[in-house]
């Protein structure tokens, strides 16, 4: 296991890597002057010149990308070409929030998904699974800027129970944590039902009920543990992605988060910043990738043994 | 095993939990300003965040709206656009290329420090080597200090635009202790912000919003802040940013929405000030490209667009049809251009007589939804003259870089001016600044580039209106743009909030704004 755990995380090396050149290229594809866009359309084109020059941006890409990845091996992720503060200040100061908003969405989606998930599948077709599939479907196609801004005009300005945006006090939390674990809340319910579904028709619970045991034993002591594998990958995938940032949720709550910072430093043709960015999120992506790993272990003990 | 990875898992959760909590805790601002007294707390809304808090180091809006307040200049900008000494008593023209400076007494860093002009002089050379703000003393050559109250800076070449730099917010006087001490420590000049401003710097959380306090020990009793604190938040969505000044969390709103005035209006508890600004925005062509170097096709285009349709479709009706190149509150604006009228008669003709009478195709390059509703209504205008204009939305940075290139058949943009006419007419209008200069109809006249040049060094201020005037009749004569509206500035307030102050160029100043 520990093994495992070491090989899979020297692997995020070429993950590193990988990712670093594609987006460093793609960057310095897309067109745009990076100084022009800084300075803003007023500027002379001295100091456009002058801003370029001092980038390093006069350089040909190979060069550029060699220093840049001279810095990475230091654990130098650049300078912003916006801010010129350091990318890592950059990002992690605004990490805490992400995480929050991610780690509140997520719970607020679990603690709700799964029991709603099992409900529908112990009683499929009856009012109750009908209600929680309408609703699923409901969360996944309702896009998250809508939901939120509804829920501004809703409990923010009607009812003046939670502000409108800004992260300060558990307040602030509530509307966009109900927006975006919607979204993810309606996946989990449905990956959850579908998946109990497979395993109740399963022969070993077939065997349990013959024997005897309870119904309830039977749902969450054998049925659950063999349905939640699926459950723990949509989880996993969903709060990977949600540490990059819900760009739409941070914009419409004025939340200060990653999102926000890397679509900014797109537009800024910011190459450092969005490279730091995507550095970290994939670091932090194959992290909870491997933690999704390790938790399949745990719940499903044939999957360990293989680990060995 | 089992424990093992329970206890791992727990803490990992933990560390989540903790660092959940630990975020965002470091700004306060709640809205405890009202009516009622006590301390006056205002929060301002803007769309942006600031990029950085040294004057050097930033040239945008947000970040003047922070370093403004905290620092001041030589020289300041009145409502009635006249420049007078803000840390400077007077200033005197020795010749066309030295001028002599007197400091204002006894002006207080916020750390206690006395301001002398040793400070200036570091503070201005220190900026000469900016690449952000450099080209704003480019004239400079030194500095020469002669006591504490006295310098003199000599320039390279005779400059008109000087004073008016001096007062942009690039050119704000740091304290040479304070700024070698941290740089000696390692620090950033915008890691401790500190300057001689009504507002001391309190905090900053980046993405969220940055906090400015009272100076109680400021310079100027006339200026002093009349209220306790300001708050700036950053609300980049726009019904949000509404939404906020609606139920209370805002008492004044900066950047308002243009679909969102009416209701603002609408409203008993808000007000919305409208005042004139120096933004325009313009349809052009390029000149390089047949047949846009034919003026009669340029003649014909100016007939052909209805201008009033565009102020409705592009801003809702919040400003007007407009026939100048720089905006009415500008410095170096004068009403003497040719008013071309919505006369699709007259297009015709016109175009019949340059030879286009069957008409033409072209693109017109836009880098925003503004622009782009702009453009369909030109597009359907010119459709009735047989002309098929395509519209290409895009990125601002590929805009930018793609007209820049001259790869535009047409474009729309838009343009502020600042306190210095010379920094309007020579990027848009002058040769040299073809292209990626900011002259993106390819505009190129020996004529109005003589003009331009000698308006930037001419002492005598007739002659420089006199200059100014001719440069705006042959533009409009060249029909170089179809200019298409001046934008009024918007800015939304709780109704009780008084003092708000707008300034045309943007700059606006907080001090005055009290319940």
């Amino acid at each position: 296991m520990h093994k495992y755990v070491i090989k899979r995380l020297i692997m995020l090396i070429p993950v590193v890597i990988g990712v670093s050149f594609l987006v460093f290229f793609i960057m310095s594809l897309a067109p745009g002057d990076t100084a022009r866009t800084i300075l803003g359309e007023d500027a002379p084109i001295e100091a456009i010149e002058a801003l370029n020059e001092e980038l390093g941006l006069n350089d040909p890409v190979l060069i550029r990308y060699g220093r840049y990845m001279m810095g990475l091996a230091h654990g130098d992720l650049g300078t912003s070409y916006k801010s010129g503060r350091s990318v890592f200040t950059e990002v992690m100061s605004r990490f805490p929030d992400t995480l929050k908003l991610a780690f509140w969405g997520m719970l607020f989606a679990v603690v709700l998904s799964i029991p709603i998930g099992i409900i529908s599948a112990t009683r499929q077709y009856s009012l109750i699974d009908s209600v929680s599939m309408v609703f699923a479907l409901l969360g996944v196609a309702t896009p998250n800027f809508w939901l939120g801004l509804m829920l501004i005009i809703g409990f923010s300005l009607h009812l003046r129970w939670f502000p409108s945006g800004g992260s300060e006090g558990w307040k602030a939390l509530v509307l966009p944590v109900i927006t975006l674990g919607t979204g993810c809340m309606a996946n989990i319910t449905r990956t959850t039902r579908s998946s109990m579904l497979e395993v109740i028709r399963q022969d070993y619970i077939r065997t349990a009920k013959a024997k005897g045991v309870n119904s309830r034993n039977v749902i969450y002591k054998h049925a659950l543990k063999n349905a939640l594998i699926p459950v723990v990958t949509v989880i996993g995938l969903q709060f990977g992605s949600l540490l990059g940032g819900a760009v739409l949720t941070e914009a419409v709550f004025s939340w200060p988060g990653v999102g926000t910072f890397l679509v900014n430093s797109i537009k800024a043709k910011d190459t450092p910043a969005v490279l730091g960015c995507v550095i970290i999120f994939s670091i932090c992506f194959s992290i909870v990738n491997l933690c999704v790993d390790i938790l399949y272990a745990y719940i499903d003990p044939r999957i360990k043994s293989k680990y060995k | 095993m089992k424990k093992a990875l329970c206890t791992i898992l727990a803490g990992a959760m933990a560390v989540s939990l903790l660092a959940g909590c630990g975020g965002g805790g470091a700004d306060s601002g709640k809205g405890e300003g009202g009516a009622a007294g006590g301390s006056q707390v205002i929060n301002i809304g803007i769309n942006t965040d600031v990029s950085s808090l040294d004057p050097h180091n930033h040239n945008d809006t947000a970040s003047a709206y922070a370093t403004r307040h905290i620092y001041s200049n030589l020289v300041r900008l009145t409502d009635n656009n006249e420049f007078v000494g803000d840390l400077a008593e007077k200033w005197e023209f020795v010749d066309d290329v030295t001028v002599e400076f007197t400091l204002k007494e006894g002006v207080k860093f916020h750390d206690g420090s006395t301001l002398t002009a040793e400070d200036v002089k570091y503070s201005l050379e220190s900026q000469k080597e900016s690449p952000k703000v450099g080209h704003l003393v480019s004239m400079v050559d030194s500095v020469e200090v002669k006591d504490d109250t006295h310098f003199v800076i000599h320039m390279n070449t005779p400059s008109n635009a000087l004073i008016s730099s001096l007062n942009h917010s690039g050119c704000a006087i740091f304290s040479k202790a304070h700024v070698e001490k941290l740089l000696a420590e390692g620090k950033k000049i915008e890691d401790e912000p500190m300057g001689t401003g009504p507002y001391k710097f309190e905090n900053w959380t980046p993405g969220a919003s940055f906090t400015l306090v009272k100076n109680p020990d400021y310079f100027d009793s006339q200026r002093m802040a009349q209220n306790d604190k300001l708050v700036f938040k950053v609300i980049s969505e726009d019904s949000a940013r509404t939404i906020a000044l609606e139920n209370g969390e805002l008492d004044l709103l900066i950047d308002v929405p243009f679909t969102d005035a009416g209701k603002i209006r609408d409203n008993d508890k808000l007000a919305l000030d409208e005042y004139v600004s120096t933004h325009v925005d313009y349809f052009t062509v390029n000149e390089t490209k047949p047949p846009f170097d034919n003026v009669k096709v340029r003649q014909a285009l100016s007939h052909a667009i209805n201008k009033e349709d565009v102020v409705i479709a592009a801003i809702n009706g919040e400003g007007k049809a407009f026939d100048n190149y720089i905006g009415e509150a500008a410095i170096g604006y004068y009403d003497v251009v040719t008013k071309y009228d919505y006369d699709v008669e007259k297009a015709k003709a016109l175009l019949e007589e340059a030879g286009y009478g069957d008409g033409f195709t072209f693109n017109c390059y836009v880098s925003n939804a503004k622009r782009a509703n702009s453009a369909t209504v030109i597009q359907a205008n010119l459709a009735e003259l047989g002309i098929t204009m395509n519209i290409e939305q895009m990125e601002a940075s590929t805009f930018y870089e793609k007209t820049g290139n001259s790869e535009h058949d047409s474009c729309i943009a838009g343009w502020v001016a600042n306190a210095e006419p010379d920094n309007t007419y020579r990027p848009l209008f002058t040769s040299g600044n073809a292209g990626a200069g900011g002259n993106r109809s390819f505009y190129m006249n020996p004529e109005v580039d003589k003009l331009v040049d000698d308006a930037a060094v001419n002492s005598d201020k007739a002659a420089v209106q006199k200059d100014y005037e001719t440069v705006l009749k042959t533009l409009s004569e060249d029909a170089v743009w179809v200019p298409l509206f001046a934008q009024t500035g918007l800015i939304a307030r709780n109704a009780d909030l008084q003092g708000v102050n707008p300034s045309p160029i943007q700059m606006h100043d907080f001090y005055s704004v009290h319940y």
